[in-house]
């Protein structure tokens, strides 16, 4: 949920400009614990392949456990809910987005991105590409029925704050989450519950697909 | 900007590891088997002082009283208090308040954020899991000697009551809900442990739900965020239990040089790899609470619960003025 700065004299990105995604790929939002010693805020591409497990480049890019617990949880979610398919088993870094990090000497953290995870997980399943300008956070934890539930995420406000900026189209994040969105901006509460949750960013997947084409 | 905190976010002081009560939820009976002795059973009390001498130059670490002792038994507990008061450190006590005096009790409430009394469900769980009745009985006194004083002297720390639920009692058991409905009106908070097993392993005893998640091994998180010093100077990176205790690092040479030292990076290290063969740590289900998302429940007609893995938190009608 953090970036993190090592050294300064990083330009930073332009929040303005948005990246093409292919089915499969999906946008991760990172906010600063010290915005005095970088930027705002960082947009991550990740690509799901069929194999390949948690992508060992960016183990030196990332700190703590829960980008790849977000990973394996996504992974078990859609082995559940893909079946009898199975849920593709690699998750990859964009490169230039590597290499953006690894120059900058930028760490990520944290298990926000879950939720963005399972939607390029579905969007690869589905063969659906990304919703276009869109930004999705949420973090996804195991809980005492054996299944799983999306949660709030921290700095909130640096994300949305963030977010903003980007003239996005569309939020997606916990519905237990009270955002205000940018005007023209469309809000998508997800459940907490990830069996609704999984129905929801499906749902949300095929009506923009609609009304794109 | 630092790497990472020099400190982990909670420190344990285990002032004393001698303790009236035999727990059946508490590994300190299994210290033969997992050579958890002390050396001494009181902490040293120059050792404590430099402890928090440390520990005030790190404010955002928590700081308990409470492990596998009772912290209270300790010899010079009125100096150790009087320590962490000068310093300005507000620390958590988990305690059963056996052998406490008016003075202390009062101590305690000037000195502590929150003391968390020990007790049972009921006399009879108590003299089941923890010790004589009679003891049952005194801890009831004692917790309702506290809340007096607290009232008197208009403020001090939150109090909090706590019991541990065995395994195959749920949260809608009626001796639960008695429980519960006995200190609702007169504490801060109850607390509800889900009773954990010690054996050979550690295990959950509470399994319902949680099979298919602890098919799959996480990160210990405790290493990371946790350190204990026990009575003897010597260091355990658990909050469950002793038997995972460093051979070669001592707090005497102060935390944030226990923390650098190489075998407590080597013990992260394996963690950070799920390498753990030849540890207790293998044979340990725990990890489980750092990943288990809170949970709010029902607990019998009128009661919510915010379940925080095995802990089961009931705000109360505060008593506190």
């Amino acid at each position: 949920m953090n970036h993190q700065q090592r050294s300064v004299n990083v330009p930073a990105p332009v929040p303005a400009s948005w990246p093409r995604l292919e089915a499969g790929e999906c946008l991760s939002l990172f906010t600063a614990k010290d915005e005095s010693s970088g930027p705002a805020g960082l947009r991550i591409r990740w690509a799901w392949r069929e194999n390949g497990g948690f992508d060992p480049r960016a183990h030196e890019l990332v700190r703590g456990f829960e980008l790849q617990e977000a990973f394996q949880t996504c992974v078990e979610i859609g082995d559940e809910l893909l079946a009898p398919a199975r849920s593709p088993r690699g998750l990859f870094i964009n490169d230039w987005d590597a290499h953006f990090l690894e120059t900058n000497r930028y760490v990520i953290s944290g298990g926000s991105l879950g939720l963005a995870l399972l939607l390029g997980l579905i969007g690869y399943a589905r063969r659906v590409p990304p919703i276009p300008r869109c930004f999705v956070w949420g973090a996804i934890r195991p809980i005492r029925n054996d299944s799983f539930s999306v949660v709030p995420v921290g700095d909130i406000e640096g994300k949305l704050r963030y977010a903003s900026m980007s003239a996005p189209s569309m939020i997606i994040h916990p519905r237990a989450e009270t955002l205000h969105v940018p005007r023209e901006c469309r809000d998508v509460g997800i459940s907490e519950p990830i069996k609704a949750a999984w129905a929801e960013l499906n749902a949300v997947l095929q009506d923009e697909v609609v009304h794109v084409h | 900007m630092s790497e990472a905190p020099s400190l982990p976010s909670t420190v344990a002081l285990e002032l004393s590891s001698a303790c009236s009560l035999t727990c059946s939820y508490c590994d300190k009976r299994n210290w033969p088997t997992f050579t958890g002795a002390r050396a001494t059973p009181f902490l040293d009390l120059k050792l404590f002082r430099r402890l928090v001498d440390e520990l005030a130059e790190h404010p955002s670490t928590a700081v308990t009283l409470s492990y596998e002792g009772e912290s209270l038994h300790h010899p010079e507990i009125a100096d150790a208090l009087q320590y962490l008061r000068e310093k300005a450190i507000r620390p958590w006590i988990t305690t059963t308040l056996a052998g406490t005096t008016e003075l202390l009790l009062a101590n305690l409430l000037q000195v502590c954020s929150t003391i968390s009394v020990s007790l049972g469900l009921s006399e009879a769980d108590f003299a089941r899991s923890r010790g004589p009745a009679e003891a049952y009985s005194e801890t009831v006194a004692k917790v309702a000697r506290l809340l007096d004083l607290r009232r008197r002297a208009g403020g001090g720390a939150e109090i909090a009551v706590n019991a541990t639920i065995r395994a195959g009692v749920g949260f809608d058991a009626p001796e639960v809900i008695e429980f519960i409905n006995r200190w609702h009106p007169v504490v801060d908070e109850i607390q509800l442990w889900l009773e954990m097993g010690f054996a050979d392993d550690v295990r959950y005893l509470h399994r319902a739900g949680i099979e298919r998640h602890l098919s799959r091994r996480r990160v210990c998180m405790q290493p990371f965020r946790y350190v204990a010093v026990l009575s003897d100077g010597s260091l355990s990176p658990c909050c469950q239990t002793s038997r995972v205790r460093f051979t070669s690092i001592r707090a005497d040479a102060g935390l944030a040089a226990a923390v650098q030292h190489p075998e407590y990076q080597a013990f992260l290290e394996m963690h950070r790899q799920r390498n753990l063969a030849g540890t207790p740590c293998m044979r340990c289900e725990a990890w489980l609470d750092d990943w288990l998302g809170d949970e709010t429940i029902s607990v019998g007609p009128k009661h919510t619960a915010i379940l925080e893995g095995y802990t089961a938190r009931i705000p109360c009608s505060s008593a506190a003025t």
